[in-house]
């Protein structure tokens, strides 16, 4: 059983990083809480799903869907986002995030209808850990997800566009009195957060399935490890996502799975008001 | 006894020392001057004696009565207020209303009975801080010069015993400098509002307070009249090695 | 009062003519479907309004309503399974439980700012709709809880029940809005510490507004309830976003503009009902034009317009 847990907990802990790493990436360099960012999870999988049932190869649809899902990535940034971002209503910014990705669902529900899909899977040979049998699409899901945080932490790290992307995140003022197109910046991000997201999207599919509500539940779980972690802190964000993770793969061993967004939450609720700061945040709530 | 006592004020942010083991007493009807170069530990003062930050010990009464501990909006009904460097008015509002929410405090339910005296009571802060003309515009366009008074305002409009002026001029021109220095003295001298004052611009301060202290580091370094403070080398090495020539000139 | 007229006086008299239409309405014809629709948009309107209050009023967005429309809803459907409960009894004991409620879970987020608090109101009406469905013997699931008493044995008395609720509720919060508590709230909005720094208890302000937001949100519940005959899933969890619509496309801070925004918008969903699916893509459409276009809601414009072209009349230009 402690494998069982220790296996699946770590998978789903790697896709909640994941999702909740572009979340919090757009939150610490532009300071603004994107609640679109499950819709981009959506967005990717229904892409590949549409490509691949007009014939596309697989790899090329999921290819082809994460640049779409950049490029709107960008577009929701560098349009609305900013739009609203100069203007200083803060209070419209999240409504029209959330209003948006509602609006995503109700047109998915009507082109695709509410029944659900799955992608067929990359990679169908399952693996033997211990005792425990892991599925293909999960091997996969769980290999590309680790590849990607590597990869986009590599690329924050080591490129001239990461240092830019951390001045911008440290101090956006100072970061464009030295000449950085700090507006550049943000929109980069934002595709970025939305790749990532996408590849998410993407890895789950083949085992997961693939509806219009799907977004919903999977932005409040990241925005809940985000703000667990400490909004704007990517490794606050990477250890909160495996604890809640492993918490989740517990109950749904010991008690029901479905308890376990009840249970996600209500530990989220109770540190929201013990520590609102997260587990590595800044104190400034 | 002294109006306001701080003792041994000490506050750490993990390595930076923002508030050395600072103690210092300002009398009652004082216009009392705390100098320091920019990241001295001013403005965490301000915040530690108001409140807004809890100091890792030390101790801060005013009339006598221990604060530390207190909550922001308790320490300011009691009487002591502070107003903030960057200017905060209630957006949206109009001066009027802005001045209103003072008045809102349980200090102030107390003293003034109804609409009419608090409408009365507003008046009489306009008049001395010059907003009367402008008390119906909403603050959202007006000029800097104008937040600033109106900042020092709102402190006014809770009665207070003792305001702390956070860069009451930082920002303005010379010529916007004067009205606001003609406000704070005018409170001072016919309100009996003992003032408390950080303040960069050395001339006007330098007319403006009685007293200083000079800190550098989160340290006190230097206490005394203007004149007494403007010879002492230890601030003149800290603070006054470039504006230094500013201060002694007049 | 006597400042408000003069300054609204176009504004005032198309309220009291809407006012006068609605209360004269079942008299002049006998459109059921129609009086249902008006019954359906004056409890939207409540609800809007009484988010106005916390989340306009404030600047504390709370993405949970219909958390608080759920302890109204289903404490009265819970007890009317073995006592049916009459409104006169329900609708004080659904706004003391949600005021309780408010105050309860007030107290602990209304320290947290901006998307904190957005979170964890989003959070605890999250858990409360997963139980709902989880507990369901107890809260009927998806099938929802039957055999509530109505609010009256007929259409028109059902309406004037609402209506005068609905009246007197909006009456309430918006002269509460205009009041000092008003102010001291948008004092809030605009800079907490500020208003921290002239002696005002900010948590105080901001939890009765949140348990008279939660009081209003709690008794619209139980009432819909009453309406009804019936509590359901889909009556009250989908609220939560449908309000936050409502109220912004009306506009945010004067609770007169978000509840009529909620009445006209209900009433336009109605008429939009033949579009079927479409329906919620264009509630949604309307929502994210408003916020680009005129973030401060139709009905703020509306007003703003009015008080303007009464004054250019004033100066004859």
């Amino acid at each position: 059983m402690i494998q069982s847990l220790l296996v699946n907990g770590t998978i789903n802990s790697s896709i909640y990083a994941l999702i909740a790493l572009g979340f919090s990436l757009t939150f610490g360099v532009a300071g603004i809480v994107n609640l679109y960012h499950g819709a981009y999870y959506m967005v990717a999988a229904y892409l590949a799903f549409t490509f691949v049932r007009i014939n596309i190869p697989l790899w090329l649809a999921a290819l082809l869907s994460l640049v779409g899902v950049s490029f709107l990535g960008a577009m929701m940034m560098k349009y609305p986002i900013l739009y609203l971002k100069k203007k200083g209503e803060n209070i419209y910014m999240l409504i029209f995030t959330l209003g948006a990705a509602y609006m995503t669902q109700f047109l998915f529900k009507l082109f695709f209808g509410a029944r659900m899909y799955a992608l067929p899977p990359f990679f169908n040979q399952s693996i033997q850990v211990g005792s425990e049998t892991v599925p293909g699409p999960r091997v996969f899901a769980f290999l590309v997800a680790v590849a990607s945080i590597v990869g986009v932490l590599l690329f924050i790290n080591k490129t001239s566009i990461g240092k830019k992307i951390t001045a911008t995140s440290q101090d956006s003022y100072a970061a464009e009195l030295v000449g950085i197109n700090t507006q550049g910046i943000f929109i980069i991000t934002s595709a970025i957060s939305a790749l990532l997201a996408g590849i998410a999207g993407i890895v789950i599919s083949p085992y997961l399935s693939i509806s219009p509500t799907m977004w919903l539940p999977t932005l409040i779980k990241a925005f809940a490890i985000v703000i667990f972690g400490g909004l704007g802190s990517i490794t606050g964000s990477i250890i909160a996502a495996f604890l809640m993770g492993y918490l989740e793969s517990f109950i749904a061993l010991t008690w029901t799975s479905s308890m376990t967004e009840v249970a996600f939450l209500a530990v989220v609720f109770l540190f929201l008001i013990v520590k609102p700061s997260g587990i590595l945040g800044k104190k400034t709530v | 006894m002294a109006l306001l006592a701080v003792e041994n004020l000490h506050k750490q942010f993990g390595g930076l020392t923002a508030c050395d083991h600072v103690s210092f007493s300002v009398e009652r009807g004082e216009r009392f001057g705390i100098l320091g170069p920019n990241g001295a530990g001013k403005t965490t003062l301000f915040n530690l004696i108001t409140g807004f930050i809890r100091p890792d010990s030390g101790s801060v009464q005013l009339q006598g009565k221990p604060l530390t501990g207190m909550k922001p909006e308790h320490i300011s009904s009691l009487g002591l207020v502070r107003t903030f460097q960057i200017v905060k008015p209630f957006k949206g509002l109009s001066v009027f209303e802005n001045l209103k929410v003072p008045t809102l405090s349980p200090r102030m339910r107390k003293r003034l009975k109804g609409e009419r005296e608090r409408e009365k009571w507003i008046e009489t802060i306009a008049d001395l801080s010059d907003l009367k003309a402008i008390l119906q515009e909403k603050v959202d366009e007006l000029p800097h010069g104008y937040l600033k008074k109106l900042e020092v305002a709102k402190a006014l409009c809770i009665q207070p015993e003792i305001v702390l002026l956070d860069e009451p001029f930082a920002g303005l021109t010379s010529s916007e400098i004067q009205p606001i220095s003609t406000v704070i003295q005018r409170a001072n001298e016919k309100n009996g509002t003992t003032i408390v004052l950080i303040e960069h611009r050395l001339k006007e301060f330098m007319q403006l307070v009685h007293r200083i202290i000079a800190i550098d580091y989160g340290q006190k370094i230097a206490e005394g009249t203007p004149g007494e403070i403007v010879r002492n080398p230890l601030v003149v090495e800290s603070y006054l090695g470039k504006g230094g020539a500013d201060l002694v000139g007049p | 009062m006597r400042a408000l007229w003069k300054k609204n006086g176009i504004t005032v008299l198309l309220l009291l003519a809407g006012v006068v239409f609605l209360l004269l309405f079942p008299v002049l014809g006998d459109d059921l479907y129609l009086l249902t629709v008006f019954s359906i948009a004056l409890m939207y309107s409540v609800y809007a309004a009484s988010w106005d209050l916390l989340s306009g009023y404030t600047g504390k967005e709370n993405f949970g309503h219909a958390a608080l429309v759920a302890i109204g809803a289903y404490s009265l459907g819970i007890i009317s399974q073995s006592t049916p409960l009459q409104p006169i009894l329900s609708i004080p004991l659904a706004g003391i439980l949600s005021i309780v409620w408010g105050i309860l879970i007030g107290i602990p987020t209304l320290r947290l700012k901006g998307p904190y608090f957005a979170l964890a109101t989003l959070a605890v009406a999250s858990i409360m709709e997963k139980l709902t469905l989880s507990f369901s013997e107890v809260t009927g699931g998806e099938e929802g809880l039957y055999g509530i008493p109505f609010l009256a044995q007929d259409f028109v008395p059902s309406y004037y029940f609402v209506l005068l609720f609905a009246i007197l509720s909006i009456g309430f919060l918006f002269f509460l809005g205009r009041s000092n508590f008003g102010l001291t709230l948008k004092s809030i909005r605009s800079d907490e510490d500020a208003a921290r720094a002239v002696g005002i208890s900010t948590t105080r302000y901001k939890v009765t507004a949140f348990a008279i937001s939660a009081g209003f949100a709690g008794m619209t519940g139980a009432i819909s309830g009453h309406y009804y005959g019936f509590v359901g899933f889909d009556m009250v969890f989908p609220l939560s976003l449908n309000i936050i619509i409502l109220s912004v496309v009306g506009g945010l801070g004067g609770i007169l503009p978000a509840a009529l925004g909620a009445f006209f918008l209900t009433y336009l969903t109605e008429l939009l009902r033949e579009f079927g699916e479409f329906n919620q893509l264009i509630y949604t459409g309307i929502l994210m034009v408003v916020v680009l276009v005129l973030p401060h809601g139709v009905f703020n414009l509306l007003g703003d317009f009015l008080r303007r072209g009464r004054k250019h009349g004033v100066t004859g230009r």
